[in-house]
């Protein structure tokens, strides 16, 4: 017999052997213990939302779950890293409520440590089921306190409630910042905080009492930023690190319904350019005038320190264009902040090589890694069922997929101001309602695994047919309020002047 | 003396003698009243509990409720919503209605005993507030929750006035915020009637005290409400749920009633002063009696809708899926509603016989009965359309709208239900299907498609579901606004899509486009059609007739059988001396032809 054939041979014994020890070792480890009575299960008990294995702030709210296993009964013991046993909980339906004070405790205590919790269920017979402990990573770096975000049906055209939402995220605490109730049921869009300063921020309101209003704590200043100059209003917002100068993209938008299965919406720029806003003088400036005719320009976005501008380019579309050949490239310009000037653009990100298209750009508070979207094609990647988010290291120009995606759409994503935690709109739970989702970010190579914002029902998400659109971190509360928007919306809106300089 | 006493005796005796007139003619009035009502709800005014009962959904579910006590009068409407989920049943909402109609009328008799110190009640003034409620009722926009309003008001009222009675008009003040969040703008009616009574029956310092106080206790409320506790505006703290300050808004019913609840006590005093003269008291009594209720009768036939009951009808047998009822009922009772033979479009599509018998019911709108529009008020119809023939994107779009804009209603959420799972989306399916199960009529209908969830062979083998996944596209399209467009780019994205041509075809056949029709046939071969459709060879035969040419037919004839009845029609058109001798003759079998609609429509 040659070596080789006995070495297969020997090899393949190995693996059979291997392969009988692993299924006496799985067939027992489900056997009931005829001591004890209890059937161990060599699984993770699944639990909604999945919280398992994810890193947490230590300041993060209550990660309340239900347990979808068979069972009349459950118990939840928690133990700290070394096997003590911290608290236990008993649940009669499955939903698990922390108490608010064990929790914090437990956060506290543990941080910069992995905590496990042991679910065990009891059926109708009085059978106890054991699973393998679900872990939690407690970070020791902690998250911004707030989020704020739009809340409204994901919807095609019409719309009815909108509101901007601040939610705590220590704690189950909301409120709301704006109620399109008392805005005679006005659309609202880009809630942007100068900063993650909760009491610098403007939106926009499309309707009757349309204008961009500027909230400097209760003082609610409302503007057109729109001039002759502009073909369209001004839409996607960057607010420049100074204060002074915002960059919108200007966007004719055009909406359209596929009807093949598996896609529903194109949402895509018929024409797009970027200006730039003196929020000082109430001007806006063409960023370059070339770039309105020969490309389409969106997405802007500031490096930390307000030198360059990124933002998202393709060329012009023309007349009866093919969508699906839209493809978005990133790119920047240098920005002068003395003179308010900007250089030529560069390009960063040729997608169109890959077939690809980028949207939404964002960039790490320390300016060393930039996040942006990639699907298949076009402007809108909410609707897009392959878009995904990547990470751009700017040290050394590496591009990956971050181990944060699904495979449904990842969209709308922002830092916390300590550069540690990604919050991202992700539709992985049903394809269709965006739910905010937090990572942790270590380096690129150390990515948690994402959870979604905690809610004291946790199965809010399973109900609520509302999407959670635009995820923003914001260092406090915000004390404007949807009355203060009503109060602002009867003064004469200021009207923006077109200046062909931003000087 | 005892002349004197056997006088006074015979005085009283003839009083008591009115009293009990007086009360029979009541329970008679409000026994009329009954038959009345239920006799006409439970045969003629039925469609309104499927209109109603289909434009809310009530949920059992804490976060519903929670959108209704967000505002002062939601839980008005919340009550309102529960007690509508039972109209599915014509016997429970007849029974309903006249319930809450026989509780008003004797509310306002309640009231009119209190106010008139007389014993006997005068039968016109409190007959009048139930018989214009029911003429209200008629009205499909007229909800329960309207009637408990005014209900609520009027015992209001009869409250007030007790309170003051006993000298506890400080209750009248307190309860007010409370009746106010309850009721919403209802609170009004009840404030200006209060406002009326004081003014009228009170005396001294009350008489302007007790209003001033409630009037600002009102405001004090309002600003309460607006500034506090509640995120809306003013204007809809005031109108919601009835805009009683906007007559332009309030139908003619609704100002009337809140017209006559104000000034109630003004009329008890005014017929009070009639009253007095009693040799008139039992005849005017009666006479008013049978006047008021002539009146009503009168009316309520005026108001009464046959063609919106026609297509109600027709909608409600849509949606139960009953196609065969729906053709029967439009091919004997013809709907001159453009809805109603929309949906005699949409049965026979669904029984695939279109193009073999379209022409068999009345086709007075041409194209425009084959496809309603996608707004306002045809927005939850229109939908129909695009599931039938596979445009289950365009299906689940307008049912999203819908549901955006009219809330959460039984057929939208049932339609999003059914084409995500059509689509696969069974997470976003259970959503809508978890709501339907908390409801008291649908869960059933839930449970049954909760079954099919993420098991894609039995969706496949359902007829409705499987059908319709194999109509969808294959291609990707955008819906244009142009309908026979969208059903062109239908055909190219699925040339199998039977449903969609036959469509394209009844589109020209209604346009009276019979060169298109022919032109069409050799697609037939390769949709597995065995023949021609009855509809299509008529419009063939007069191509033939009027170009003296045959068409290139691929592998199809038209046979013997049709050109005979084109022989025999052409016969009848010549013999015929007049149109109108000639349509006569058409009501015969030879009038349900694309022939006869080609020559007289």
């Amino acid at each position: 017999m040659p070596l080789k054939v006995l070495i297969m041979k020997v090899r393949g014994f190995f693996l059979t052997f291997m392969i009988v020890i692993a299924g006496v070792f799985i067939a027992v480890s489900c056997i009931t213990d005829t001591d004890s009575g209890i059937l161990f299960i060599p699984r993770e008990p699944v639990i909604e939302p999945d919280y398992s294995g994810v890193t947490i702030p230590p300041n993060i709210a209550q990660l309340n779950f239900r347990i979808l296993e068979d069972g009349v009964y459950f118990t939840i013991k928690c133990f700290s890293p070394d096997g003590r046993d911290l608290f236990s909980i008993k649940s009669k339906n499955g939903i698990v409520r922390f108490p608010s004070r064990l929790w914090t405790k437990l956060l506290t205590e543990n941080r910069g440590r992995s905590v496990r919790f042991e679910i065990s269920s009891i059926n109708n017979d009085g059978k106890i089921s054991k699973y393998i402990p679900v872990t939690l990573d407690i970070s020791n770096e902690r998250i911004d306190p707030y989020i704020c975000y739009r809340l409204l049906y994901p919807g095609y055209e019409s719309w009815s409630e909108m509101q901007i939402i601040q939610r705590s995220v220590e704690d189950f605490r909301e409120s709301v910042i704006f109620d399109n109730r008392v805005m005679k049921n006005n659309c609202v869009n880009c809630h942007t905080f100068l900063k993650y300063d909760p009491g610098k921020f403007f939106l926009h309101v499309r309707g009757s009492l349309k204008g961009t209003y500027f909230i400097e704590n209760k003082d609610l200043t409302r503007r057109i930023l729109r001039t002759d100059n502009m073909t369209s209003n001004a839409v996607y917002p960057a607010w420049h690190p100074g204060g002074r100068y915002i960059v919108f993209s200007s966007n004719a938008v055009v909406q359209s319904f596929n009807m093949i299965p598996g896609k529903r919406i194109e949402v895509y720029d018929q024409t797009s350019g970027l200006v730039i806003y003196d929020s000082e003088y109430n001007k806006i400036s063409a960023i370059e005038e070339k770039d309105t005719t020969e490309y389409m320009d969106t997405f802007p976005c500031w490096s930390p320190g307000g030198d360059y501008l990124y933002y998202c380019r393709t060329n012009q579309v023309k007349e009866s264009f093919d969508f699906s050949k839209i493809k978005y490239n990133l790119v920047r310009k240098v920005f002068d902040q003395s003179s308010g000037l900007f250089g030529e653009t560069e390009v960063i990100f040729k997608a169109e090589d890959i077939d690809k298209s980028v949207t939404l750009p964002s960039i790490s508070p320390d300016g060393n890694y930039l996040v942006f979207t990639l699907h298949d094609y076009g402007t809108f990647s909410i609707w897009h069922k392959e878009a995904d988010l990547y990470l751009l290291d700017l040290t050394n120009g590496r591009i990956n997929r971050m181990t944060l995606n699904s495979d449904e759409s990842e969209s709308h994503h922002a830092w916390s101001s300590n550069g540690k935690w990604i919050v991202f709109s992700s539709k992985r739970s049903d394809g269709i309602t965006a739910r905010p989702y937090f990572a942790y970010f270590g380096s690129p190579d150390n990515v948690g695994k994402p959870f979604v914002l905690p809610q004291k029902d946790p199965d809010l998400y399973e109900k609520l047919a509302k999407t959670f659109n635009r995820p923003e971190f914001v260092s406090g509360k915000v004390v404007a309020g949807p009355r203060d928007f009503a109060r602002a919306s009867k003064d004469e809106p200021a009207y923006a002047t077109w200046s062909e300089t931003t000087r | 003396m005892n002349i004197k006493i056997d006088f006074l005796k015979l005085i009283q005796q003839a009083c008591t003698n009115k009293e009990i007139i007086a009360g029979k003619s009541i329970y008679i009035s409000l026994g009329l009243l009954l038959i009345f009502s239920l006799s006409y709800f439970f045969w003629f005014g039925n469609g309104l509990f499927f209109y109603q009962e289909n434009s809310m959904l009530f949920i059992f579910y804490g976060e519903y409720l929670r959108k209704y006590l967000m505002s002062p009068g939601g839980l008005l409407e919340y009550i309102g919503n529960f007690i509508t989920q039972g109209y599915f049943s014509r016997i429970y909402g007849s029974l309903v209605i006249t319930l809450f109609l026989l509780i008003f009328g004797g509310l306002f008799i309640r009231v009119y005993k209190l106010l008139e110190t007389g014993k006997s009640v005068w039968l016109f003034p409190v007959l009048i507030p139930s018989c214009l409620l029911f003429l209200m009722q008629i009205r499909v926009d007229h909800y329960i929750f309207h009637t408990l309003g005014y209900i609520l008001v009027t015992i209001y009222l009869l409250i007030s006035i007790i309170f003051e009675k006993r000298r506890l008009n400080v209750l009248t003040l307190v309860l007010f915020p409370l009746f106010f969040y309850i009721t919403g703008s209802f609170a009004l009616i009840f404030l200006i009637g209060y406002l009326s009574y004081c003014l009228l029956y009170k005396r001294g310092t009350s008489r302007y005290l007790l209003p001033g106080s409630l009037i600002l206790t009102s405001f004090f409320t309002f600003f309460l409400f607006e500034k506090v506790l509640f995120l809306q505006p003013a204007g809809h703290i005031i109108r919601y749920p009835l805009s009683i300050f906007e007559t332009a808004r309030l139908y003619a019913g609704d100002s009337i009633l809140c017209s006559y609840i104000i000034f109630f006590p003004l009329i008890v005093r005014i017929t009070g002063f009639l009253k007095s003269d009693k040799r008139f008291s039992i005849l005017f009594s009666q006479i008013s009696l049978v006047i008021v209720l002539s009146f009503t009768l009168l009316l309520s036939k005026n108001l009464y809708d046959p063609e919106f009951a026609d297509y109600i009808k027709i909608e409600k047998l849509y949606c139960e899926q009953e196609w065969d009822k729906i053709i029967l009922q439009h091919e004997q009772i013809p709907s001159k509603s453009l809805t109603g033979q929309y949906f005699y479009n949409l049965a026979l599509t669904e029984k695939g016989q279109l193009c073999d018998r379209m022409f068999f019911g009345n086709q007075d709108y041409g194209a425009k009965s084959l496809v309603l529009p996608r707004e306002s008020e045809y927005i939850n119809r229109s939908v129909y359309f695009y599931y039938a023939v596979g445009f289950i994107n365009e299906a689940h779009h307008l049912a999203y709208e819908s549901m955006v804009k009219y809330g959460y209603r039984p057929e939208n959420i049932k339609m999003l239900a059914k084409t995500e799972i059509i689509n696969g989306n069974y997470k976003s399916a259970e959503r809508y299907l978890g709501v339907l199960k908390k409801t008291f009529h649908y869960r059933e209908w839930a449970d049954r498609y909760i079954r099919m969830l993420y098991e894609p062979a039995i969706i496949l083998s359902d007829p409705d579901l499987g059908e319709k996944i194999q109509l969808q596209p294959r291609r990707d399209f955008f819906i244009s606004q142009n309908d026979a467009a969208n059903i062109d780019f239908m055909l190219l994205a699925n040339p199998d899509n039977k449903r969609a041509f036959e469509y394209k075809m009844a589109w020209f056949l209604l346009e009276k486009d019979y060169k298109s029709v022919v032109y069409q046939v050799k697609r037939m071969k390769d949709m597995n059609y065995q023949g021609v459709p009855r509809h299509i060879g008529e419009a063939i035969i007069l191509f033939i007739d009027s170009k003296q040419e045959l068409p290139y037919l691929g592998d199809f004839a038209i046979g013997s059988e049709t050109e005979n009845r084109f022989i025999q029609f052409k016969e009848t058109l010549e013999m015929s001396e007049n149109e109108a001798e000639f349509k006569k003759i058409m009501d015969t079998s030879l009038g349900k032809t694309f022939w006869y609609y080609y020559e007289f429509k």
